[in-house]
């Protein structure tokens, strides 16, 4: 693969960042990783405006092959990063990975109805802290075809 | 007639009795008998009168007391109407406010764990053997505490959890939650016995819950003993099935069996016995939302046997 994986990680909170950045490093994942602590700032970075304007990513030097989203956040939250995100016909496709300490049935349901592609729950564990998003990673990045992506197994 | 009707009628019959008769002295010199007689009828009249006057004064008392205690007894239903709706507001208020505070509290203490983590990863090499201990100490806190927030959790899911009532049949959800609690704690050393038992109503995936608690309990507390042995037993009293779940573990002092279903009360020492008090108040939780009830009895060394109701699957005739 000549050019890099390209991944969003939208989070406010700086710690759950660091681990998952170093989760990333750690397991030497082949992906750039350009983080995101504000909703405002990732919505004019991906181009995504309201109600379904805006360039999109088509513009962007961005072009995510996958977002990751926490959901909460102050002012826009996950949700409604997520509801502009699948609004933007240049963002609908993108696959889009909600990561959350909270494992509520509603928040969950509310993620899938409004077209979230998969839900992975943040979690402690005795040890390798961050697994789960190199996992999901992993998973996104290595595993899942996307119409744009190159084709596999070659 | 009303009783106030018929006093008033008994004056004025009275009273035309006594005219008509003063009247008679006066106008004709009736005979004395007569006259005797009249006065008789109205000596008895009136005396009837007061009594009618009396006792139709102690009707409408009545009456008028019977009216102020349906009102207060209207208001009494409507205030209760008003405290009831207000209480369980209130319980679903704080309900909410576990629920989600029980899921903001994952994130600090994850943090905790995490960065615990990094530090004795990354940087073991700065760490004195004391520091490496203080760093576990705070890692097995809040390890402890995030088993209490997820039996936290776990307490809210049962409560919360949608409910969809079927036919169960006991002895193979038996005999598969206790193959599956096998697993889960790698000890296969108790030998389980199920006796016949009907078929209960309920929510499968609650009452497989139940039963997975009770289990663990079972192989939790007998272990390091000869025999062990876990026996299930069910019968239909009526509208209800009474199952039993029986083992020959350490058992328990029946002096605290009142403290044994509540949120995080724990009979043994969490260092010889893991555990978070969670297990048997959410048996009590689930029993008591398909509107059953449980119970424990036990002894010191000689086991436990917790019994539980269920809706039976088919009434007794």
């Amino acid at each position: 693969m000549s050019e890099r994986t390209r991944i969003v990680l939208i989070d406010d909170d700086r710690d759950d960042i660091d681990v998952a950045l170093r989760a990333a490093r750690r397991e030497q994942l082949p992906v750039t990783i350009t983080v995101f602590q504000d909703s405002r700032e990732v919505l004019d970075a991906l181009g995504v405006e309201e109600n379904g304007n805006g360039h999109g990513v088509a513009g962007s030097r961005l072009r995510p092959h996958a977002i990751f989203l926490d959901l909460r956040m102050p002012r826009i939250d996950g949700w409604e990063i997520l509801r502009r995100l699948r609004e933007n016909p240049h963002t609908r496709e993108i696959p889009v990975i909600v990561q959350s300490w909270s494992t509520r049935r509603e928040d969950i349901e509310r993620c899938y109805a409004l077209g979230a592609n998969s839900f992975v729950a943040k979690r402690m564990t005795p040890a390798n802290p961050g697994f789960y998003f190199a996992d999901a990673v992993r998973y996104w990045i290595q595993l899942n075809q996307t119409p744009w992506s190159a084709p596999s197994g070659m | 007639m009303t009783a106030s009707g018929v006093a008033r009628l008994a004056w004025a019959v009275w009273i035309a009795v006594f005219a008509a008769a003063i009247a008679a002295m006066w106008l004709t010199p009736a005979p004395y008998e007569l006259l005797a007689v009249g006065a008789a009828l109205a000596f008895v009249l009136g005396l009837l009168a007061v009594r009618l006057r009396r006792s139709s004064r102690r009707a409408s008392a009545l009456a008028e007391g019977n009216r102020t205690l349906v009102a207060s007894a209207e208001e009494l239903r409507r205030l209760n109407e008003i405290l009831e709706a207000r209480v369980a507001s209130r319980t679903s208020e704080l309900e909410t406010l576990t629920h989600s505070f029980s899921h903001d509290l994952k994130s600090p203490l994850g943090a905790i764990l995490n960065f615990s983590a990094i530090l004795v990863e990354d940087h073991r090499a700065d760490l004195s053997p004391e520091g490496l201990d203080v760093v576990a100490r705070i890692r097995r806190s809040a390890m402890r505490a995030t088993a209490l927030l997820d039996g936290l959790l776990r307490l809210d899911h049962a409560r919360r959890a949608a409910f969809d009532a079927q036919e169960i049949d006991m002895r193979s959800l038996a005999r598969q939650v206790f193959a599956q609690v096998q697993s889960a704690t790698g000890d296969r050393g108790v030998e389980l016995v199920l006796e016949p038992m009907p078929n209960a109503r309920g929510d499968r995936l609650l009452v497989a819950d139940v039963l997975a608690n009770l289990f663990d309990n079972a192989v939790k507390f007998s272990r390091g003993r000869e025999k062990r042995c876990v026996t299930m037993r069910g019968f239909l009293d009526d509208r209800d099935c009474r199952y039993e779940i029986a083992d020959n573990g350490q058992g328990f002092d029946m002096e605290y069996v009142d403290k044994l279903f509540g949120v995080f009360e724990r009979l043994h020492d969490s260092r010889e016995i893991p555990g978070t008090g969670v297990g048997l108040a959410l048996v009590k939780k689930i029993v008591q939302r398909h509107g059953g009830h449980v119970w424990a009895e036990g002894e010191i060394d000689r086991g436990a046997r917790f019994s539980f109701t269920l809706p039976a699957a088919q009434v007794k005739r």
